[in-house]
Parts: C-alpha cells; structure tokens; sequence
C-alpha cells in the first residue's frame, strides 16, 4: 500500500455533522463581530449610539465610516425615493465593503470629501486594491449613510441618496476629533462634566465656529452606572452630551499606537513626519497582522496650516486622518 | 444564486473531504471538525473575496489554523495513548491496525512535516502548491517531505507495513 493510498483510505472519512453548516454560519458571524468589535473604539461606539439616538431612534447598530461589515440586506426593496441636497441626520458613514483581507501599508492622500459615494470609492479602491463596482448611497431608518454596491439589496425602508447628496466636511472633522484617541487621551467612562469639558476641549482645539455645546439630560431609561458622550449633530448644529449605556473596555493596543502619537499635540510635525510616524507606531505595536491590514491613513491637504493635526479612530479598523501642510 | 446559498453548495461538497484531511492532521475527531468548522467559517467571511478560488484559501485557511492552535497550545502536541477513535473508523478488520499505526505514525511527525506530508500526499497538491500555501520554497518543501517519509518507514509501528 502506498502512502497517498493509505491516507485516502475512506475509513479516514469523519461522519459530517448534520448541524454543520449550521455552525459554521454561526461562527463566521462571530468572526465578523469579533473582527469590528475587537478594533471598535469605545469613544466611536458611543458616538454611533448617539448617532442613532440622533436620528430618533435607541438602535445600537455601530455605524462607522469605513467600517467592514457586509451583512447581506434580506430583500430587494421597490424603488424608493431619491432625496438630494444636504445629509444632515449624521456624520459617519457605513462604507459597506466586502468583507475579507484588507490591505495597509499605503496612504490615501484625498482626505474625506462630502460625498459619501467619494469617499468609499477611495476607501475600497485603497483596502481591496480594485476598483468598486457601481455604488449606491441610501439613509437607513435611523439616519445613517451607508454605501454599497448596487447590485446588492436594498433595505425596504432604505432612502437613496441622488447623486450630489452631500455631508458636511466640518461636521466630519469635528465628529472626527470627537473620537479622537490622540488628541482625548485614552477612552474612559466620562462623568457628565468630563464629558462637557472634553467636548468643549475638541471644539475649541479644531476651532471651528457655532458648534455650541447642548448637554441633554433627559434620557431616563438608562439603568446605572451611566458614561456620558458626545457627538457632532449635522442637523442641530451642536454637539450633542448625553448620557449613555456603552461599555468601555478600552484595548491597550491601541493606546500603544496612540501614546507615541501624542508628542505631535506639543511638536510640529509635517505631514510626511506625521505619516512616518503613524507608520512606525502601528509597526511597533502588538496589533495582530490581520488588523493591521486593516489600518487606514487618509490626508488631508491644508496649506494654510504649519502643523499636522493627526486625529486616531474609526470602528472596525483603525483609521488615522493626517491634516496638514505638505 | 445568491453569495450564501453558492457558498452553501460548495461547502456542503467539500465537507467531508476536508474533515479527512483534518483529522490526519489533528489525530482527534472532535479536533477535526472544530478545524473544518473554523476553516469554513473564515472562508464564509471571506467568499466575496475568494469565491472564484475557495480550494486554495479554505485549504490555507486550515493550515494556518492548525499552526495557530499549535503555537498556542502546545500541550496539544503530547502524543496520547488513545489517539485512534477505533468507533470512527467503522472497521473491525485487520486494517485497522494499519490505520491505528500510520495516523500514530503520523502524529509523532512535527506539526510542519505532517501537514507536508497531508498536502503532498493526501490533497495531492504540487510542491509548488504546498510551497505556496506553506510560504516556503520548494526546496523546503522537497526536503521536509522527504524526511518526513524516512521519519514514517522508520517509525516502530509502521517498519513492517511497508505503506510508504
């Protein structure tokens, strides 16, 4: 008997299980939470929470720009209608990619524009290395901007967004260093007032005009103890201090990569430091390769500016915005 | 057919044939099928990506799977006096024996040389196939099989079978 004969053998042969399928179904999913859940930053999950609140709804869906997730929608919609003109409900965008090996090493030198279908075409076209097939963007009922390819299925209650529908990039900056884990330091269970003196930190360090600071402290369905957060309200124009029920637990990967980060707050740096440098602490960090792979650097060109502000988050992945002088 | 249902139909195929290979690799049926299981479940999150390629990247997937749990689990490395699960074979012939004394055999190779030898000689794929899939030369890959045959035809349980 030879060895390919031998190891052939059929009564090698594993009866299948009959729930197999089942399982593996139910442990992909599980990797697809543990991939996002594992690089979700508790700072975003919270802005997402209150996104969604803004909207008008207590959903916690996690909805993050550049997010992976490729849940597939159940059923083709009919066609709903288009709207146009300003997004206001949020800020963050769903980037809806397929799911599967990201690809890093490279900077993406077109910071956010107000486009969402812009800017996941240069998210897709810098983590898959292809070019994305035809996109679509749509409001799902709790206000968030998700976009996927349009081919795929459309929720029933999805909103198209025509061509041209746009969100505010102040608002994107500003909700950016919201959720900023450079510029706020390492993620935490806020007080209130904590809550209102680092929203009041990040609006005055981005300095951006009529942003005023709404604290709500009208939500009473929450069972104790409560964290307090924020979130840039496109709609209200405010930024938005509320109280909500995320937990925190906070990885201390991330806070490797941030630390050597923090010198820029104190140094000028300009962009091509900053990138360098942004480089060399996700290198040096412990994060596993597959996450790395998951890295996103975008740049912002801003030739008005001296230094670069380098603003850490995203959901998912990590993804850093470089805005600065060339 | 939607991405799941053509996900679906390929691993339903491939399933048995995974586990066989599996379990010469891990020796353990519950071991085997908690492999197949995490190795199809990555290829599920991975479909868009590898679906006009799944063999390739289910096949890797398991590989690197399995070196993981061993990096981690080195206690899984000790060879056990219970390896075969007789029951599972569903033989009660004299084969057995041989069977019992080749995945022994087997298991008392390095995790390395025993995935060699299950790619080379059970999956049927090329030197150059393992090498790409294992992310070493094909010189390794020559080297390593064929100490892992010597290591096999001069184990005490298999020097009077003659299988390789």
């Amino acid at each position: 008997m030879d060895l390919e004969t031998a190891l052939g053998d059929p009564a090698f042969d594993l009866p299948v299980p009959p729930d197999g399928l089942t399982r593996v179904r139910r442990q992909a999913t599980r990797i697809r939470r543990r991939r996002q859940l594992a690089l979700t930053l508790p700072a975003v999950t919270v802005v997402a929470v209150l996104v969604s609140l803004l909207a008008g709804n207590g959903s916690s869906r996690t909805v993050l720009y550049g997010n992976q997730s490729a849940t597939p929608q159940p059923t083709q919609s009919p066609e709903p209608t288009p709207t146009r003109g300003p997004v206001d409900q949020t800020v963050q965008t769903l980037c809806d990619l397929p799911p599967g090996d990201h690809n890093s090493g490279r900077s993406d030198t077109d910071g956010p524009t107000g486009d969402p279908i812009d800017n996941c075409t240069r998210f897709w076209r810098y983590s898959l290395h292809s070019e994305p097939p035809a996109l679509v963007a749509y409001q799902d009922k709790f206000g968030s901007v998700i976009v996927q390819p349009k081919a795929d299925p459309l929720p029933s209650d999805a909103v198209v967004l025509a061509a041209g529908a746009t969100q505010s990039t102040e608002a994107i900056e500003l909700d950016e260093a919201l959720g900023d884990q450079i510029g706020l330091g390492p993620d935490h269970c806020r007080t209130r007032q904590e809550a209102i003196n680092d929203a009041t930190r990040v609006v005055d360090r981005v300095g951006i005009a009529g942003w005023p600071i709404h604290v709500d402290d009208g939500r009473t369905d929450l069972a104790k103890p409560q964290c307090w957060g924020f979130a840039a309200s496109p709609r209200h124009h405010y930024v938005w201090v509320v109280a909500t029920d995320g937990g925190y637990d906070y990885p201390a990967v991330l806070e490797q990569i941030a630390k050597p980060l923090r010198v820029s707050l104190t140094e000028c740096w300009s962009r091509a430091k900053a990138l360098a440098e942004v480089q060399s602490a996700v290198a040096r960090s412990s994060l596993k390769q597959e996450f790395k792979d998951l890295v996103y650097i975008r740049q912002v060109d801003e030739p008005d500016t001296k230094c670069t502000v380098i603003h850490m988050g995203g959901g998912g992945g990590i993804e850093f915005t470089l805005r600065g002088p060339v | 057919m939607t991405p799941a249902e053509e996900f679906e139909a390929w691993a339903t195929g491939r399933y048995g044939g995974l586990l066989h290979a599996a379990y010469l690799l891990t020796g353990d049926r519950d071991t085997a099928q908690d492999l197949v299981q995490t190795a199809l479940a990555k290829t599920q999150v991975a479909w868009r990506r590898v679906h006009t390629s799944p063999d390739a990247y289910v096949r890797r997937t398991m590989v690197t799977t399995h070196t993981d749990w061993w990096r981690r689990q080195p206690w899984r490395e000790r060879s056990t006096a219970t390896l075969i699960d007789r029951s599972a074979l569903g033989d009660s012939h004299g084969q057995i024996d041989d069977r019992d004394a080749l995945l022994r055999a087997l298991q008392d190779l390095p995790p390395r040389m025993r995935t060699i030898v299950v790619l080379r000689y059970y999956l049927q794929l090329t030197e150059t196939e393992c090498a790409d899939l294992l992310g070493c030369s094909v010189g390794t890959v020559k080297s390593t099989a064929s100490r892992a045959l010597e290591r096999l035809r001069a184990h005490p349980t298999l020097t009077s079978k003659e299988h390789c």
